[in-house]
């Protein structure tokens, strides 16, 4: 089988990668219009063919996730990724986090005020990423947006910032509920972390979407989930590993919660 | 109880209990031993693990058309890596689990054009087209890298390095290094890591 891949780079609107003729991945970046003196969003936007699909910040069992590599002019600083909540696929043997169609990624870009900003800024940023279906493919690009110069299609308005703001995790003092001391049982280098719920969310906990873990590997295909508590395998890394915290995101009946846990030794 | 009546009430209980997890098998665990095979290479021939006790054996996860395993043999020097193992008495077998059904499916000749291309030196390219050595091995990435110790028992199991979009200048090689400890008859310090690369297709 032939594949014919072709990856250009572009300006605000980056081209497709392509395959047999299929476009892929096409990447853009939006931006609200306004005063850039103050804090603004930025929104980078992947648009996919069907059934094609790109990785979360915890990719699962494999895949890889999306690297971003800002290159923003002087006095400016660019805020975490903000990550929709991602869709679970895959089967008895493979996890995988990710996103299908469309994919909107939020960051707030901010003027440090540590230098005087001089007109009106050029945003440019760098992603990697690998992309599957049945096959995978890397792929890689440059976009860069010209804030004075926003087309229309390049506009993050209100209405869609508010959409995309929508669709990201809640934060974890809105779960009506506590989370009680996760309790680990060890065997050899296998660690099972549970996590007990209390409160009004219990009954509606449907799934735990960890984010990756220093030194442990996490079996995501085995994270169990009763009615009130969620069980993540780990595998330790080295006999020296101590757990920390567990990051992730608590799957509830229509909702999703940001959680960070520690984690007593 | 009959069998089929207690995978009744075990299907029973898990329901009451709400478990929803999609129950992967387990992983293999280090210091036990690792499950025994026997495989055809894709000239035919039976190689069996069991050939091989008292030799340190590397096992690779592969598919020719993941761009993990392509960037790893053209320019990441795979090929290299098997045949520095297999020169201080390693036995390293590459595995190939994907399905026939699946569109990254090479037949044996096709797979074997490929890795002579990519100059591997592997002691054997094997054909496991029906997942069965895969799964039991849990391997889930390609590449993903198991080092068997002589007696037979699992050292090491993860990832190839610490470089899964091959853009450092210098890389934790983790075969390498669980080979060179394990040969000195050390402890491998780090004998688990997170594998990465595309899924095994199975």
């Amino acid at each position: 089988m032939l594949l014919t891949v072709l990856l250009m780079l572009g300006s605000a609107t980056a081209p497709a990668q392509v395959v047999d003729g299929e476009r892929i991945v096409k990447a853009s970046m939006l931006a609200e219009r306004r005063d850039y003196s103050k804090p603004f969003y930025v929104g980078i936007q992947f648009d996919l063919s069907s059934g094609w699909y790109l990785y979360w910040i915890n990719p699962g069992d494999s895949g890889l996730p999306i690297e971003v590599t800002w290159e923003l002019p002087e006095g400016y600083e660019a805020g975490p990724i903000l990550y929709p909540v991602p869709q679970k696929y895959g089967s008895s043997e493979s996890i995988a986090y990710g996103f299908k169609r469309q994919l909107l990624l939020l960051c707030e870009i901010r003027p440090t005020g540590r230098s005087r900003i001089v007109g009106t800024p050029s945003i440019k940023v760098s992603l990697d990423w690998l992309v599957c279906k049945e096959s995978c493919l890397r792929g890689s690009t440059e976009v860069i947006l010209d804030l004075n110069r926003l087309s229309p299609s390049q506009e993050m308005t209100e209405d869609l910032l508010r959409r995309a703001k929508a669709r990201l995790p809640r934060s974890s003092s809105s779960l009506h509920g506590t989370v009680d001391i996760p309790e680990i049982v060890r065997d050899g280098q296998m660690e099972r972390v549970t996590l007990r719920f209390s409160g009004n969310e219990r009954i509606r906990i449907k799934d735990f979407y960890p984010e990756p873990i220093d030194d442990y590997t996490i079996e995501h295909s085995s994270i169990s989930v009763s009615n009130n508590q969620v069980t993540i395998p780990l595998m330790a890394q080295t006999q020296h590993s101590t757990l920390k915290r567990i990051r992730g995101l608590l799957i509830t009946e229509g909702d999703a919660y940001q959680l960070d846990i520690p984690v007593v030794e | 109880m009959p069998k089929g009546l207690r995978t009744a009430s075990i299907l029973v209980l898990a329901l009451a209990l709400g478990v929803v997890a999609l129950m992967g098998s387990e992983p293999l665990k280090i210091g036990e031993p690792v499950p025994a095979f026997e495989l055809k290479d894709v000239s035919g021939n039976v190689v069996k693990l069991a050939d091989f006790k008292g030799k340190f054996v590397v096992l690779e996860w592969t598919n020719p058309n993941c761009p993990f395993v392509v960037r790893h043999y053209e320019q990441a020097g795979m090929g290299a890596l098997q045949k520095e193992c297999v020169e201080k008495g390693a036995v390293w077998l590459t595995i190939n689990s994907t399905s026939t059904s699946h569109k990254d499916f090479e037949k044996p000749e096709r797979l074997s054009e490929i890795y002579a291309k990519w100059k591997a030196h592997a002691s054997a390219l094997l054909m496991d087209s029906d997942g069965t050595v895969g799964k039991k091995y849990d391997a889930k990435t390609t590449p993903h890298m198991y080092l068997i110790g002589k007696d037979g028992k699992l050292l090491y199991q993860g990832a190839i390095d610490d470089d899964p979009r091959g853009s450092k200048e210098a890389r934790v090689q983790y075969v390498r290094e669980s080979l060179a400890e394990a040969m000195k008859g050390g402890k491998v310090a780090q004998n688990v890591t997170t594998p990465y690369g595309c899924s095994v297709k199975y």
